[in-house]
């Protein structure tokens, strides 16, 4: 598995807006959560599924 | 008793505080000088620190932020619900001010008045945004996100889609003062496909445009905040 500092930050960045919409559920912090936290988190999880898909296939499993 | 919303707050702090550690953890990691001979002890079993490091990166970057935003979207679907979170948006106080306002004549404040929706009035009329409504009504949700926290929107706000009777019908549908009108009857399907809509003959749901339109007399009145 290559590193996963992309990913990493987008996770980090995402939860960070999430944390602020959990505690303060107002209509900026939902509209950050809703347009750019959860697209960040999505892009993370897929690009993380295709870094492990990626070594799986290179060690011959998938 | 303790709100499920406290425990929402309490298990998504949790949940971002130590997916944020873990991420960064593994973001400083270099998998590709991780070893898989060298064992670390985890409880009663001993991995390799190349395991230990891969299954980390999945409870970081999946199962955490899968469980952030199942608990943050509580907010989003349930908490919502609450006429307090309606009026979060400024562009709602009108709504809000003249459900409260003992002495109005929309059908709203009938309602609050009356006591006849106990809580969550607004969800209660609007229930098209919440899980149990189509997708139609979702997208006009995100869209309203999207306008208000843009400022793309202008004053007064405008009702674009079409209020479906159902929202009406779902209580007054089979009660004996709805049954008792014969035009009802005579419209019934016209109801029940909201080609005739209950406003039609019920009055306002909520102030006019006119008086929702900035500088008009009762503007400064429906803006007021709940502070105030």
């Amino acid at each position: 598995m290559s590193e996963l500092r992309p990913q990493s930050w987008a996770v980090m960045l995402g939860l960070a807006i999430s944390l602020s919409y959990i505690l303060v559920p107002g209509p900026y912090e939902m509209g950050a959560f809703t347009f750019i936290a959860q697209p960040l988190l999505g892009l993370a999880i897929v690009s993380y599924v295709i870094e492990v898909v990626k070594e799986l296939r290179s060690r011959g499993v998938a | 008793m303790v709100d499920t919303v406290d425990i929402v707050r309490v298990l998504g702090t949790v949940c971002c505080v130590v997916g944020i550690v873990v991420a960064f953890l593994v973001g400083r990691r270099r998998f590709s000088e991780l070893s898989s001979e060298r064992q670390v002890s985890l409880g009663n079993a001993r991995v390799s620190s190349a395991a230990l490091w891969k299954m980390l990166a999945f409870a970081g970057i999946v199962i955490m932020p899968l469980a952030a935003v199942s608990l943050a979207n509580y907010h989003t679907f349930e908490a919502v619900h609450e006429v307090k979170a309606c009026g979060h948006c400024h562009v709602m106080r009108p709504m809000i001010n003249d459900m409260h306002d003992a002495h109005s004549q929309t059908l709203a404040a009938r309602h609050f008045r009356n006591g006849w929706i106990s809580q969550n009035q607004c969800y209660e009329c609007h229930s098209d945004y919440g899980l149990s409504g189509g997708l139609a009504a979702k997208a006009e949700g995100y869209r309203h996100l999207a306008r208000y926290t843009t400022h793309t929107y202008s004053e007064p706000i405008v009702y674009r889609g079409q209020f479906s009777n159902d929202n009406c019908l779902k209580c007054h549908r089979g009660k004996t003062p709805f049954e008792a009108v014969k035009s009802h009857h005579t419209v019934d399907a016209l109801l029940g496909a909201s080609t005739v809509s209950c406003t039609n003959c019920h009055g306002l749901p909520h102030p006019s445009r006119a008086a929702r339109t900035p500088g008009s007399p009762q503007y400064a009145e429906l803006m007021r905040s709940a502070d105030e």
